[in-house]
């Protein structure tokens, strides 16, 4: 093809009739609903989900394949804890029967409520396969199931008209490695990165909003090319703060109550005799003495119970607090929450992990050495924390310590939940509780193995009607397991309204992607759910062990 | 063949350029310092280059250098800092338009409008010819002429004026 100038300037002039904007640009999603909220609550470990939000044993009449390690009561009577008496309790709330922990108290600004008032709006997702195993990979794909594309949250706050499309609260582990740290957002949309560490990390939100109100009358002329900071400058920054350190006190002090009262029927009410009552002698050891390890130290303490005396789970009432006002002002269209671990725990007669040498014969043929006692002697601190990736935390510690874990949490969503009811907003959001996936428990109990092909996602929001359960699980792990016939602790089975597949994470991304009215990132995996008449509605029901 | 080259660019490039670039942290700083005088150095590494997600512009994991001085941790290369987390090295060059962008630029150009230094750094130059070079184009400066009197007004607003003005950002 010849070509001469005149038809180079031709085609220069058909090319800048193109705004600069791409043809391809972004636009807006029609079908967003610009008044709702995600809230992504992560944690990052994968610690158990089986003695929480994971029932293993929906129905009555549902199988299982008992495991040892999955247990989550002291069935026997009396005031002192009987090892030989743990069995895996649970409880009727609504048509499931879940984990007893829904049995138990939880404090609140309003005083002392039922757990399973928190699933009167819950969905709850079991068995999704994740396909691979590792840490910073399946956490990162909680918000960007497909890396290179846009993640959830940078495709509902391309969408969004809120002051911050997207706001990240920063915990321990950081951004990088984690979900928080995926977001990308094709439209140009911001992600503010909350340090955990500032001073006043609400005020670091609000900060540059707050001296410019001071200031008003000085920009008068310059008005009209900062117009769009009209509304956020209308708020009452003071009111606003008074409020923030107002709901801070209450939610630390529900953590507090929650994570320190000896009230849980079948777990603290009685004394637990711990590793220091024990005589250990040098040379082989029964198992059970690995029920008392917490990663790098065997806990010795002479009643258990007391490793909670001086716990903390650090930032996350200041965390909740933040989303409450953020949620309240439609100040946000998502917020990546980052929990941290129970930390600070007292430890005394205690023992270095490395004392107990784990001997490996087979999967399941372990057993368990000293050949020289060494006392911890490590002094309280932030180390002295709840390993959520509780590889080597035994029966015993991970049953007592997740427990109160997730009844931290828990008090903070509950207390969450009846704030926004009141504030009318409790409609307005979803709150996504994800880890890694949930783990594959050891047959000797001194542990658990990451259980990828198991994830569990719960939702809360005003947008669920009721307790809902969905996905199936194997009853005893086959193939693609760490251990198998290892027993039912939540390992994913094939779902037949999928054709027969297994529930993937990319499911659940277009479930929600459908929900709040974007375009899914994961257009092959159909999605879990939809949004009707403002409910979120399952396209499937399926929960069955197989 | 090289005539059907530029002309394939040109049309390729018509469909990719995806709205406007914005200044980064690191333009946005060395502009203002260079237009109001470096004095401001410490304003604008609190309020432009730490906001690494705000304004954009990496930081250099590897140029990340702290000293001790009476006996707290201080950066010495504020621009290579990772404030929050070492994720930030791998933010966009280029700044996005945002609320919270507006908002801190506001709060930077209202704290220069009032520094006393600056005031006297703008009222040593000739008036016209100081914002006339403030624009790139002149397209801008005559718009901006067109709706502020700079002969009349108070140093302070004028200072505001130029420095919240957006098009100096664009890129």
């Amino acid at each position: 093809m010849k070509c001469n100038r005149r038809d180079l300037i031709k085609l220069a002039i058909l090319s800048s009739c193109f705004s600069t904007k791409s043809i391809f640009s972004y636009t807006p999603n029609t079908s967003y609903h610009t008044n709702l909220k995600y809230v992504h609550l992560n944690i990052a470990g994968g610690p158990c989900r089986w003695l929480f939000d994971n029932p293993i044993a929906p129905f009555k009449e549902s199988k299982i394949d008992k495991h040892p390690m999955i247990v989550n009561t002291f069935a026997n009577k009396g005031n002192e804890a009987n090892f030989s008496n743990m069995i895996y309790g649970r409880t009727k709330v609504q048509d499931f029967y879940m984990p007893k922990f829904w049995e138990m108290d939880l404090y609140t600004s309003t005083g002392k409520r039922k757990a399973s008032e928190l699933l009167e709006n819950c969905l709850i997702v079991r068995g999704v396969h994740m396909g691979i195993d590792g840490h910073s990979l399946n956490n990162r794909r909680l918000l960007s199931p497909v890396p290179g594309k846009p993640n959830l949250t940078g495709l509902l706050a391309g969408n969004s008209n809120k002051v911050f499309p997207s706001v990240n609260l920063v915990a321990d582990s950081g951004v990088a490695g984690v979900a928080g740290g995926t977001f990308y957002s094709e439209n140009n949309a911001t992600q503010v990165d909350v340090p955990q560490n500032h001073d006043n990390p609400f005020h670091y939100l609000l900060n540059p909003f707050v001296s410019i109100k001071e200031q008003q009358s000085l920009f008068a002329n310059i008005e009209n090319e900062y117009s769009d900071l009209k509304d956020v400058l209308k708020l009452d920054f003071d009111l606003l703060k008074k409020r923030y350190l107002k709901l801070k006190k209450i939610y630390e002090k529900n953590i507090h109550e929650s994570i320190r009262t000896l009230d849980i029927e079948g777990l603290s009410d009685r004394s637990i005799k711990g590793l220091s009552t024990e005589k250990i002698s040098l040379g082989n050891v029964k198992k059970e003495i690995s029920y008392f390890a917490n990663n790098d130290v065997h806990i010795g303490n002479k009643d258990f119970r007391t490793t909670l005396k001086t716990s903390v789970i650090e930032n996350l009432g200041n965390e909740f607090a933040i989303a409450q006002i953020l949620i309240e002002n439609d100040l946000i269209s998502t917020l990546t929450l980052n929990i941290n671990t129970l930390t600070h725990l007292y430890y005394e007669d205690s023992f270095e992990s490395d004392s107990f040498e784990r001997v490996i014969k087979g999967v399941k043929d372990t057993f368990f050495k000293v050949s020289n006692l060494k006392k911890y002697t490590k002094s309280i601190d932030r180390t002295h924390e709840f390993q959520l990736d509780s590889h080597d935390t035994g029966l015993l510690t991970n049953m007592f310590l997740s427990t109160y874990f997730y009844r931290g949490i828990s008090s903070c969503l509950l207390e969450m939940k009846r704030q926004l009811q009141s504030s009318k907003k409790w409609n307005e959001v979803i709150f996504h509780l994800a880890s890694e996936f949930d783990r594959d428990p050891r047959p000797d109990g001194s542990g658990s193995e990451h259980g990828w092909n198991g994830h569990v996602s719960s939702f809360f929001g005003g947008a669920i009607e009721g307790l809902q359960v969905v996905g199936n699980v194997e009853i005893n792990s086959k193939e693609n397991s760490y251990y198998k016939d290892n027993g039912t602790w939540g390992q994913g089975a094939k779902i037949s309204d999928l054709d027969n597949r297994f529930l993937v994470y990319g499911n659940i991304i277009s479930g929600l992607s459908s929900f709040f009215g974007v375009n899914t990132p994961t257009p092959n995996d159909n999605p879990l759910f939809t949004r009707k008449a403002g409910k979120l509605k399952l396209n499937t029901r399926e929960c069955r062990n197989v | 063949m090289f005539k059907h080259f530029i002309l394939i660019s040109l049309i390729v490039a018509s469909f990719t350029i995806k709205g406007e670039p914005l200044a980064n942290r690191f333009y946005v700083k060395n502009f203002l310092l260079a237009k109001f005088g470096k004095h401001l150095e410490p304003l604008l590494n609190e309020t432009i280059i730490k906001n690494i997600s705000i304004f954009n512009g990496p930081c250099d994991i590897y140029g990340q250098v702290v000293v001790e001085e009476k006996s707290k941790l201080k950066e010495v290369y504020p621009e290579a800092t990772c404030y929050s987390d070492i994720s930030q090295s791998k933010v966009d060059m280029n700044g996005k338009k945002s609320t919270l962008r507006k908002a801190w630029i506001l709060k930077t150009c209202l704290a220069i409008s009032k520094n006393e230094e600056s005031i006297k750094e703008v009222n040593s130059q000739d008036r016209k010819k100081y914002v006339e070079s403030y624009f790139s184009y002149k397209e801008d400066y005559k718009d901006f002429i067109k709706s502020f009197d700079i002969k009349n007004s108070k140093t302070s607003e004028l200072i505001l004026k130029l420095c919240t003005n957006q098009r100096w950002q664009r890129i």
